[in-house]
C-alpha cells in the first residue's frame, strides 16, 4: 500500500507568501542597502584598481549593477530582514571607508 | 528550510515583477519602436524625398537656427543619411529645453513637424518626464536585472522548458510557458539590453565614483576621457561664420568617413566652435570621433583622440543597446527581441493574477488584485491602442496647424487613459482584452488604407512603386502587427469564454 493514499487532498497549504511587511522591509533592503553596497564598490574599486584615474572611475562605475543586483538577491536570501539590513550595510561601510580614508590617494590621476 | 534560497529567489522575482512589470512594459514597447525610430520619423512627414542630394542645403539650416535660436547655447546640424534623408536642425538652450525639426535635404525647406520616431525613444528612456523619468526607468532596469537573474536561478529546467509550451492547456499554464518560453530564448538578449540600458546614465545613476575620483567634478572627467576644445568666451557677437560645407568636406577627409553631426557651440559669441562628427553605424561602439573648427575663420582645431579603454568599453555597452550598428538586419533582430520582451513582460503579469484566480474572483474588483488587473489590461492592451491612435493622429491633423507634434502628443495622452478607463469598466462583465485587441488591429490595418487618401505621397502603392522599401516596411509592418493584434482578440475572447462557461457550470454545480 503506497504511503500516501492516491486519492488523498493536497495537503492544504497554510496561507501562501509571507507578510506585506516583511516583503517592504526586505525590498527596500534591496534597494537602498544594495545601492550602498554598490556605492561602496564604486568608491573602493576607483581607490584600488591599479589604471588610470578615468579609467579606474568608469571600470568602477560600470561594475557596480552587477555587485548591487547580487546585493539585492542576498537581502531577500537572508535569513531574517534584520540581517539582511545590517550585513549589507556593514559591507557598504566596509568597501567605503578606506577610499574615504585615502581620499586623496583615490584621486591620484 | 529546504531550498529556501530557491523559494526567496523565486519570490523576490515575483515581486520585483510585479512592481516594475508595468513601467517596463511601457519601457519596452517605447524601445522596441525606437529600434526603427528614423524611419518612422520619415513616415511621419509623408513625402519626404527618399533621396538627398550630394550637397544639402546645411547653409539654409543655419539661417533658419540664426533667426529662430539665436541665443541658444548650441545647435546641431544633422547631416542627411540613408534612414533619414532629410536635414535636421536642433537648439539647445541653457535650460535644457531642445527644439529640432527637419529640413528638406534639397531646398532647406522646413518639413511638417511631428512628434515621430523620437516621442518613443523619449519615452522609452525618461517617460517624457525628464530627470525623474531617467531614475524611473533606471530603477525599473535594475529590477528588471534583478528579475531576470532570479528567474534564472529559480528556472531549474531552463534549458527543457525552451521546448515546452503547453499552448492549449489555456489558463495559467499557458501564460507560464508564454513567460518561460519568451523570456528563456531572449534571455541574453534581455541580460544585454537591462545592463547596458542601466550603464548608458550610470554618472547619474552612480555618482560615487566621479566623487571619489574627481570629488565630483564630472566636467573634469569628460575632459579626461572626451577631450574636447573648450574656450572662455569672449561675450560678443561673432564678427561672421565660416561656411559649414568646407569643414564638412575637410572633416570627411580627417575622419574618412561621411559626416553626420555637426554642432555649433556658443554660436552667439565670437569663441564659437564648430564640431563634425560621424554617425554610430560603423562600429558597435559609439563613435565620437570629431573634427573641430573656429566657427568665425573656420581654421582646423584638431580632432578628438581616441577613447582609452575603460571609456571604449562604456562606448561599447552605450553602442551596443542603441543598436546604430549592424544595418537593418540587427536592427531587425533588436525589434523582434523586443517584441518578444514585451510578451514575456505581459505574460508574466498575467501568469501573477491566474496564479491567484480565485482569491482574485473572491477579492471582487475593489481589491489589490483588482488593481494589478486593471493595470493589467490599461497599460498591456491600452498602450499599443494609443500608440497607433497617435499614428492616425499624424495622418489625420491638418498639415499647417501649429504645434503639429503637440497634438500627436496629446492624442497618445487622450487615448491611453480612455482606452484603461474603458477596460476597467469592463472588466467585471466584458471582454475588454478582446475589446482593446481588437480596436487595436483595426487601427492597424486601418492605417496604411487611411494614407492612400490623406497622405498619398507616403502611402503603400507609391512607395511600392518608387521601391521606397523603408517606407513601405512601415506600413507592413503595421499590417503585420495588426493581423498579430486580431489573433490575440480573438484568443482573448476564446479565453474570456471559457471563462465564463467555467464559472457558470462551477456555480450551477451542487456544493
Amino acid at each position: 500500500m503506497p504511503a500516501i493514499p492516491l486519492d488523498a487532498k493536497p495537503v492544504q497549504r497554510k496561507r501562501r507568501g509571507v507578510s506585506p511587511w516583511v516583503a517592504v522591509t526586505r525590498t527596500l533592503a534591496a534597494l537602498s542597502a544594495g545601492y550602498w553596497v554598490a556605492w561602496g564598490s564604486t568608491a573602493f574599486l576607483t581607490w584600488a584598481l591599479p589604471m588610470s584615474r578615468a579609467n579606474r572611475v568608469t571600470t568602477a562605475s560600470l561594475l557596480c549593477f552587477a555587485v548591487w543586483t547580487a546585493a539585492a538577491m542576498y537581502a531577500f536570501a537572508a535569513r531574517s530582514s534584520w540581517r539582511a539590513w545590517w550585513v549589507l550595510l556593514l559591507i557598504g561601510a566596509a568597501l567605503y571607508a578606506p577610499a574615504l580614508m585615502f581620499a586623496a590617494e583615490a584621486m591620484r590621476p | 528550510m529546504k531550498n529556501s534560497f530557491s523559494q526567496s529567489m523565486a519570490w523576490l522575482h515575483t515581486w520585483a515583477g510585479l512592481i516594475v512589470g508595468w513601467l517596463l512594459f511601457v519601457i519596452f514597447v517605447g524601445g522596441t519602436i525606437a529600434c526603427f525610430d528614423a524611419e518612422l520619423d520619415r513616415w511621419m512627414r509623408p513625402g519626404t524625398a527618399a533621396q538627398a542630394p550630394a550637397r544639402p542645403a546645411v547653409e539654409r539650416v543655419i539661417d533658419a537656427l540664426q533667426k529662430e535660436q539665436g541665443d541658444a547655447h548650441a545647435w546641431y546640424v544633422y547631416l542627411p543619411t540613408q534612414r533619414f534623408p532629410a536635414l535636421k536642425g536642433g537648439a539647445y538652450h541653457d535650460d535644457g529645453r531642445y527644439e529640432v525639426h527637419a529640413y528638406d535635404a534639397a531646398t532647406g525647406a522646413r518639413l511638417q513637424d511631428t512628434a515621430g520616431g523620437e516621442f518613443f525613444f523619449t519615452l522609452h528612456y525618461n517617460l517624457h518626464a525628464g530627470t525623474i523619468g531617467m531614475y524611473l526607468v533606471g530603477l525599473a532596469g535594475m529590477m528588471m536585472l534583478v528579475a531576470i537573474v532570479t528567474g534564472v536561478v529559480v528556472h531549474k529546467r531552463i534549458f527543457k522548458d525552451l521546448f515546452l509550451f503547453r499552448f492549449r492547456a489555456g489558463g495559467q499554464r499557458a501564460w507560464l510557458d508564454g513567460h518561460n518560453l519568451t523570456g528563456v530564448l531572449g534571455l541574453p538578449f534581455h541580460l544585454m539590453i537591462a545592463y547596458t540600458g542601466v550603464a548608458i546614465f550610470v554618472a547619474s545613476y552612480m555618482p560615487a565614483g566621479l566623487r571619489t575620483g574627481y570629488g565630483g567634478d564630472a566636467e573634469k572627467f569628460y575632459q579626461e576621457v572626451a577631450p574636447s576644445p573648450h574656450r572662455q568666451e569672449m561675450h560678443r557677437p561673432p564678427p561672421s561664420r565660416a561656411p559649414l560645407w568646407p569643414m564638412i568636406e575637410d572633416a570627411r577627409r580627417r575622419l574618412r568617413a561621411d559626416p553626420w553631426l555637426v554642432s555649433v557651440e556658443h554660436p552667439a559669441d565670437a569663441s564659437t566652435i564648430v564640431g563634425v562628427g560621424l554617425d554610430h553605424s560603423r562600429h558597435v561602439a559609439w563613435n565620437w570621433r570629431t573634427a573641430y573648427y573656429d566657427g568665425v575663420t573656420g581654421a582646423s582645431l584638431g580632432e578628438s583622440p581616441p577613447p582609452g579603454a575603460a571609456y571604449h568599453t562604456y562606448n561599447f555597452l552605450g553602442g551596443l543597446h542603441m543598436v546604430q550598428f549592424g544595418g537593418m538586419a540587427f536592427r531587425w533582430l533588436y525589434f523582434a527581441l523586443g517584441l518578444s520582451g514585451c510578451a514575456m513582460l505581459a505574460c508574466g503579469m498575467q501568469v501573477w493574477v491566474e496564479k491567484r484566480a480565485k482569491q482574485v474572483a473572491a477579492a471582487g474588483a475593489l481589491s489589490g488584485y483588482g488593481l494589478v488587473r486593471a493595470l493589467n489590461v490599461g497599460v498591456v492592451a491600452g498602450l499599443p491602442f494609443a500608440a497607433v491612435s497617435m499614428l492616425w493622429a499624424n495622418r489625420w491633423l491638418p498639415a499647417d496647424v501649429a504645434g503639429r507634434g503637440d497634438w500627436e502628443i496629446r492624442t497618445f495622452c487622450i487615448a491611453w487613459p480612455l482606452a484603461a478607463i474603458w477596460a476597467i469598466a469592463r472588466l467585471r462583465r466584458g471582454k475588454p482584452w478582446r475589446d482593446l485587441f481588437a480596436a487595436t488591429s483595426m487601427l492597424m490595418i486601418g492605417l496604411p488604407f487611411v494614407s492612400m487618401f490623406v497622405a498619398e505621397r507616403g502611402a503603400l502603392p507609391r512607395t511600392l512603386a518608387d521601391g521606397d522599401w523603408r517606407m513601405a516596411m512601415v506600413d507592413s509592418t503595421l499590417l503585420a502587427l495588426g493581423i498579430g493584434f486580431a489573433w490575440l482578440a480573438r484568443r482573448a475572447a476564446s479565453a474570456a469564454a471559457r471563462k465564463e462557461s467555467e464559472t457558470a457550470s462551477a456555480a450551477s454545480e451542487p456544493a
